[in-house]
């Protein structure tokens, strides 16, 4: 069981009032624990209080999670205290806009706020539900995933406009891609990218990244993120798993051609860093 | 309500970003195999993020547009859900024959516009036919004919069976209820107005069974 899931309380004994839908495998939806402590904390304190803990600074104690605001604006509006609910409905709107914004990135501003819109829309019209649903609790349950997982679908929806990448220029001075994935060349039984290719990812994944916008055809480096920081197999025997293969549905000798195109613009790029 | 491919797809995602918010390969690798069916959804949607994440910051977006924007989103669904609430309650507490009156409408004309004769109506004024066997087109009519939204009508129409005020026995009756379907069919409407009645709800059954 995943941590995620292990944090969940039980359903037997519920301290705020339960979420009525269900995992797919028949589990009920739950809060995380450290949800439902703050909600019972809370929940009994003056409302007009609760804005200003919603605001707290982020790694604060005091600050109230997504989910807690969440289930407190639901409280206020059973209560039909809607001035209070607004304000944290304005808080949860901030939260959710930063959220969305760094799961839509690569495209121009208008493309960037139509998406940020048109998810916020969706997620105030599911806090404010008047009947519970599997969307509108699962905001309880997890508000920056389900933000983050509407979010990307839009992007999704979008991938066939055009749309324009902004990478960064390569410098010496780091920029944050710290190489923090975990390796995964680790153990690739798959089709293999060139030694040499696999050498630069493997000892320069920093540069890679910073390379990155380098790669003109988007389908080249959307196939080098998913092999080199991803660990995504070119092909796979058993069918069942997906693979470079079988996501571009293109051979494993067309990959290893957009590898080899995708890397001279890489190497191009990154002159004597690599 | 039977859940659709894509409601199901949805749910599945979730529940993949709850186990594994970044997704990794193996993560993907079990839940494709969990859900075959979604296979391609569930890749396409892991890429996404992959490629999502390694992009460099993204443009700056007008914060304070946009959450003006979402608040009067926000603001206008409270307004229509307390606008929604306030009907209502003034529905549970008005009968058919109060509202049909209120709108100023003869009882005669009223009947006419709603294909209803005085024992439909008097069964609907005492919430003796179930709001489930109801037809969507009668409370159409009716909320047309009234001027009043149809959630209005429902909810006029919804909540156990008034009894009669007087009544000859010793005990009062039981408010025995029936369908609409049956109402109609002992109803003193025309031939016409019954098989027109029939038709609207054997059409209506037929379109909640696709």
């Amino acid at each position: 069981m995943s941590q995620a899931h292990s944090d969940r309380k039980p359903a037997t004994a519920p301290a705020v009032e339960p979420l009525t839908s269900n995992y797919r495998d028949g589990r009920p939806y739950t809060r995380r624990r450290d949800v439902e402590d703050q909600v019972c904390r809370v929940r009994d304190t003056d409302p007009a209080t609760w804005p200003a803990l919603a605001k707290a600074p982020a790694g604060s104690d005091d600050r109230l999670k997504s989910e807690v605001i969440v289930h407190l604006v639901r409280i206020l509006r059973a209560r039909g205290e809607t001035a209070i609910a607004g304000q944290l409905i304005e808080q949860l709107v901030k939260r959710m806009e930063k959220t969305a914004t760094a799961w839509a990135k690569g495209f121009d501003q208008t493309t960037t706020e139509e998406i940020v819109i048109q998810v916020g829309e969706r997620v105030v019209e599911l806090i404010l539900a008047d009947t519970p649903s599997r969307q509108s609790e699962f905001l309880e349950v997890a508000f920056a995933e389900a933000v983050k997982r509407r979010t990307l679908n839009a992007v999704e929806r979008r991938e066939s406009q055009p749309r324009t990448y902004r990478f960064a220029t390569p410098t010496d001075a780091g920029d944050g891609s710290d190489g923090t994935v975990a390796n995964p060349l680790e153990g690739m039984a798959d089709g293999e990218p060139s030694p040499e290719e696999i050498a630069i990812a493997r000892e320069r994944p920093d540069v890679l990244r910073r390379c990155l916008g380098a790669i003109s055809n988007p389908k080249h480096r959307e196939a080098v993120v998913l092999r080199f920081f991803e660990g995504w197999p070119i092909v796979s025997k058993d069918k069942t798993k997906p693979s470079l293969c079988t996501h571009f549905g293109i051979s494993d000798r067309q990959i290893s051609n957009w590898f080899a195109k995708a890397f001279e613009e890489v190497r191009a790029m990154a002159g004597d860093s690599l | 309500m039977t859940e659709n491919h894509q409601d199901k797809l949805e749910a599945i995602i979730d529940e993949m970003l709850l186990e594994d918010p970044e997704t990794s390969y193996d993560t993907l690798a079990k839940w494709c195999a969990r859900y075959p069916e979604h296979r391609d959804a569930l890749t396409r949607f892991a890429a996404t993020r992959a490629v999502q994440k390694s992009l460099p910051e993204g443009s700056q977006i007008d914060e304070a547009r946009i959450t003006s924007r979402l608040m009067s989103h926000a603001l206008s669904i409270m307004h229509r859900q307390g606008a929604a609430a306030r009907d209502t309650a003034e529905a549970v507490t008005t009968r058919l024959c109060e509202a049909i009156t209120e709108s100023g409408i003869p009882e005669e004309e009223f009947s006419r516009r709603c294909n209803l004769d005085e024992t439909l109506i008097a069964k609907l004024n005492r919430r003796l036919i179930p709001v489930a066997s109801i037809p969507r087109v009668a409370f159409e009519l009716i909320a047309s004919t009234i001027a009043r939204e149809v959630a209005f009508v429902r909810a006029m129409l919804t909540g156990d069976p008034i009894p009669l005020g007087a009544h000859k026995s010793r005990s009062r009756p039981a408010a025995r209820t029936e369908d609409f379907l049956d109402a109609v069919k002992s109803s003193n409407l025309s031939e016409e107005a019954k098989s027109e009645w029939i038709r609207i709800i054997e059409a209506e059954r037929k379109n909640e069974g696709t």
